[in-house]
């Protein structure tokens, strides 16, 4: 906790925390001072001047006007906003930046949520004197997913500090000087930054704007919304997606302060329209025929008895799904356990060892793993086991919040990535090949002192990481590097790690929950599965929510899935669905509510929009209905979340009663987590 | 007391003996139309620019304002860059005609007018989409035009062309 002082406001005593400008000081105590260019995470840059206060050192001193945001709260500062002087400054400052906005707000898609409408009002300016003629502009096409109307630009710099500043993109810049202040590219194109959309939320109006959004427009506050969580990496991020009119319509970020706090990637932002989506599965089959929801479980629970009795148990096998959450990938064990099959997750036997050793160091507290913001406050960042950029766009935002510090940044990576551009040093080698380079950096930290390395690259890696306070190894988990990857990592983090300087270690994962069911209990290898299919011991086999990413590495179409009968619990008819004998829809992942862990371990509850569809049971219901009609429905009840997971009996009851609104909740053991590893 | 209560009674008798000899205000309605002031608020319609295109930009504004929830519509972007609503119902069961949607509108679009005779045998009847509402002309605001002033650049109106604005700036040149 920081010191505190003590700060008058329009004459009433407040306390606050030292270090910090008047204005965050205001609005963290809910006062509304109008403000632009200020943003909680870009910054104060005191270009728009709208804070203005009167502002006295002390009691007995001079008051004067002021910006806000430019001033550094000292103890006993008097703070007046009320003041007509400053009142009135604003009043005409709010005029001066209205005079080339266009009369455009019915059909700006900002209006409902411009921070412009809000501070206009709030300054009280509400007659138009000016009669000059306005400025125009010529806008720019920026792509797919952003539309630039420039005419409504009030010039607070805000998307420059942003997307050059904060995210280190370089192809969005300002031109020109006075009155002829413009922000957009050199010449039309679409914006490279994986960022780029997080330029409609910090635009104070409508310069930039959701082209998906705008193409079946409507008002933001005529949108359904529900707190979520993005399915397309392990990161986690929080969003807020919103529908009408039974579609799903746009996805921004929501505030968590220990994940994404206020920004999410353009893959995350754009990437909804799997809900939209036209071959999404609406009706029920079984054997070829078209049928009800209720029959074809009905149907289907009937077939799987029959294989039971027949053959046996081990007869049927079902594949879990890192896309889904804890809640379907539970149902689907239990749904074997009932029928005592086998079950499985993860495409290879490798990938699954990888990834439950990854998940059990973290569950264990072995590796001091950092969330986000904590990410961003590293002075040493190795990233090895893929391109970070593509399979945990935040996490490489937050890196870039390091290298914006001064912080080296070395890179082992497959290919080259756009983190390169800002590495000290990268090198580029096939995952296999990578934990002897981190092996070889573990080594040259024992001789961080000696000079002339073998290795160049591990030996200047080795140097700064022996020099660095608050160091950090970021390494993908995907499996393609193996474990011994992971624990290559692992082992250089526990050469660096010194009592008196931590040393944290990130897994990434490839997918949202990869986390979660890395953690389940008596899960087979892949491979054993798989063979089994393939030499016909598998007589039927379930697989969840795989929708078009089914692995290329499960048999094909051909012979051997055609003795197995398949069943398919997908809300998407991709590959699983299109060949399976028995389709079970489900919603997808913005209609349904579960709990997904994200890379910490953090387990983090969402809840579904109300999209009316012809299925609205999510594909844990559907499997729990399933377990009904097989006549097991007393098992449902009995089961927490620790009887098939590795966790805690205390967190498992903790994890039921999750608010989406909350932090969340770290997976972390103290006793002993088994690890197995197959 | 009984003087009093026959006074009163004469005295009524008396008001309404006299309007025995008046014009009756009444008219035969429906054979005989009233007079309907201008400002009336009644039948919605939606009108069109002077150049003849939808004047609704689907703002959504009369949407919001609505205090019972009758209208609902769903923009769309046209060719031509301007923007309108693909959908526009207004369901009049439930209309209570306060006008609301009318002031609220910023490119003088929706409009009520003197025509109250809607009653229908059906409900479903009142239930009026675009086709229904729109008229040809421009209604009560007959020289407005939003698009001229929008600042936006549609068909035939490129950026700068509209009512009391430059042409677009040159952000390249150092010239005054």
């Amino acid at each position: 906790m920081s010191a505190k002082i003590k700060i008058t406001v329009n004459g009433v005593m407040h306390e606050a925390e030292a270090g910090r400008n008047i204005l965050q000081i205001l609005l963290d105590l809910g006062i509304m001072l109008p403000h632009f260019c200020y943003h909680e995470a870009l910054g104060a840059a005191g270009a728009c001047r709208l804070c203005a206060a009167m502002i006295s050192p002390g009691a007995g001193k001079p008051a004067r006007l002021e910006m806000a945001c430019m001033t550094r709260a000292e103890d006993g500062m008097i703070v007046d906003i009320t003041n007509p002087q400053a009142v009135d400054f604003r009043e005409k400052l709010i005029e001066e930046l209205m005079l080339n906005h266009p009369h455009d707000c019915p059909v700006c898609d900002e209006g409902g949520e411009c921070m412009l409408q809000d501070m206009t009002v709030l300054c009280r300016h509400q007659h138009r004197r000016n009669r000059f003629p306005k400025r125009t502009w010529r806008n720019q096409d920026l792509g797919p997913h952003i539309h630039h109307e420039m005419n409504r630009c009030i010039t607070c710099y805000r998307c420059v500090r942003f997307y050059r500043d904060y995210a280190l993109g370089d192809d969005l810049g300002v031109f020109g000087s006075r009155g002829r202040v413009y922000f957009g590219r050199m010449r039309d194109g679409a914006l490279v930054s994986e960022f780029s959309g997080n330029l409609v939320d910090v635009c104070p109006t409508g310069v930039f704007t959701d082209k998906h959004f705008r193409a079946v427009y409507c008002r933001p506050w005529d949108l359904q919304t529900a707190p979520s969580i993005c399915p397309h990496c392990s990161v986690g991020c929080n969003v807020l997606p919103g529908s009408r009119h039974k579609t799903l319509r746009r996805i921004k970020p929501r505030r968590n302060h220990t994940v994404n706090r206020f920004f999410m990637c353009d893959h995350g932002r754009f990437g909804g329209g799997f809900v939209n989506a036209d071959n999404r599965l609406t009706s029920a089959r079984f054997d070829g025929a078209g049928m009800s929801l209720d029959d074809a479980i009905t149907q289907t629970a009937e077939r799987l008895k029959e294989i039971v009795q027949t053959h046996g148990r081990g007869a049927v096998a079902a594949i879990g799904s890192p896309g889904a959450s804890l809640e379907a990938n539970a149902a689907l064990i239990l749904l074997m356990k009932t029928l005592e099959g086998r079950f499985a997750f993860f495409s290879t036997g490798a990938e699954r060892a990888a990834h439950k050793r990854a998940a059990a160091l973290i569950a264990n507290g072995q590796v001091d793993t950092p969330s986000l913001p904590e990410v961003e406050q590293a002075d040493f960042t190795l990233i090895v086991g893929g391109d970070i950029t593509r399979e945990a766009p935040m996490m490489d935002l937050a890196v870039r919040q390091t290298i914006r510090a001064g912080a080296p940044l070395f890179i082992i990576s497959p290919q080259a990535g756009k983190l390169d551009a800002f590495a000290k040093a990268a090198r580029h080698a096939a995952l296999p090949e990578q934990a002897a380079i981190v092996s070889n950096i573990a080594q040259a930290l024992d001789h961080a002192l000696m000079t002339g390395q073998p290795d160049p690259f591990a030996g200047a890696a080795a140097s700064a990481l022996a020099t660095a306070k608050r160091p950090q190894i970021l390494c993908g988990a995907t499996g393609a590097g193996g474990i011994a990857l992971v624990d290559a990592a692992h082992s250089l983090v526990a050469k660096a790690v010194r009592p008196e300087r931590p040393c944290r270690l990130v897994y990434w994962f490839p997918a949202m929950n990869s986390f979660g069911i890395s953690l389940a209990r008596n899960d087979e290898s892949p491979d054993t599965i798989k063979q089994d299919v393939e030499n016909g011991r598998i007589k039927a086999l379930t697989i969840l929510e795989h929708g078009a990413s089914l692995d290329s590495e499960w048999p094909d179409d051909s012979k051997p899935m055609k003795s197995c009968f398949t069943i398919a619990v997908d809300a998407i008819a991709g590959k699983a669905a299109t060949d399976a004998d028995a389709v079970l829809p489900c919603a997808s992942h913005y209609e349904t509510f579960g709990t997904v862990m994200n890379y910490e371990g953090r387990a983090q509850r969402f809840e579904g929009l109300p999209l009316p569809r012809p299925v609205t049971w999510s594909s844990a219901e559907v499997l729990l209905k399933l377990i009904e009609a097989l006549g097991a429905g007393e098992a449902i009840n009995r089961t927490e979340y620790h009887d098939l997971f590795e966790i805690p009996a205390t967190m498992s009851s903790l994890i039921g009663t999750l608010a989406p609104d909350s932090e969340g909740l770290l997976i972390r053991s103290t006793a002993a987590v088994r690890e197995v590893v197959g | 007391m009984i003087c009093g209560v026959v006074r009163d009674m004469l005295t009524g008798m008396k008001i309404t003996a006299g309007y025995l000899f008046r014009r009756p205000i009444t008219i035969q309605y429906p054979e005989q139309k009233p007079i309907i002031p201008p400002r009336w608020r009644g039948r919605i319609v939606l009108t069109s620019d002077p150049d003849g295109e939808d004047r609704c930009v689907a703002c959504y504004l009369c949407q919001a304002v609505c205090p019972v929830q009758c209208i609902d519509l769903q923009a769309e972007n046209r060719p031509d860059g301007r923007r309108g609503a693909s959908r526009f119902d207004i369901n009049f069961a439930r209309c209570i005609f306060c006008g609301f949607c009318e002031e609220a509108c910023p490119t003088y679009s929706i409009q009520l007018t003197p025509d109250f005779e809607m009653s229908t045998t059906a409900r479903t009847n009142l239930l009026y989409h675009k086709e229904d509402l729109q008229i040809s002309g421009t209604g009560k605001h007959p020289e407005y035009s939003y698009w001229k002033v929008a600042g936006v650049a549609i068909k035939g109106q490129d950026k700068g062309e509209g009512i009391n604005q430059t042409a677009p700036a040159d952000y390249r040149s150092n010239l005054p």
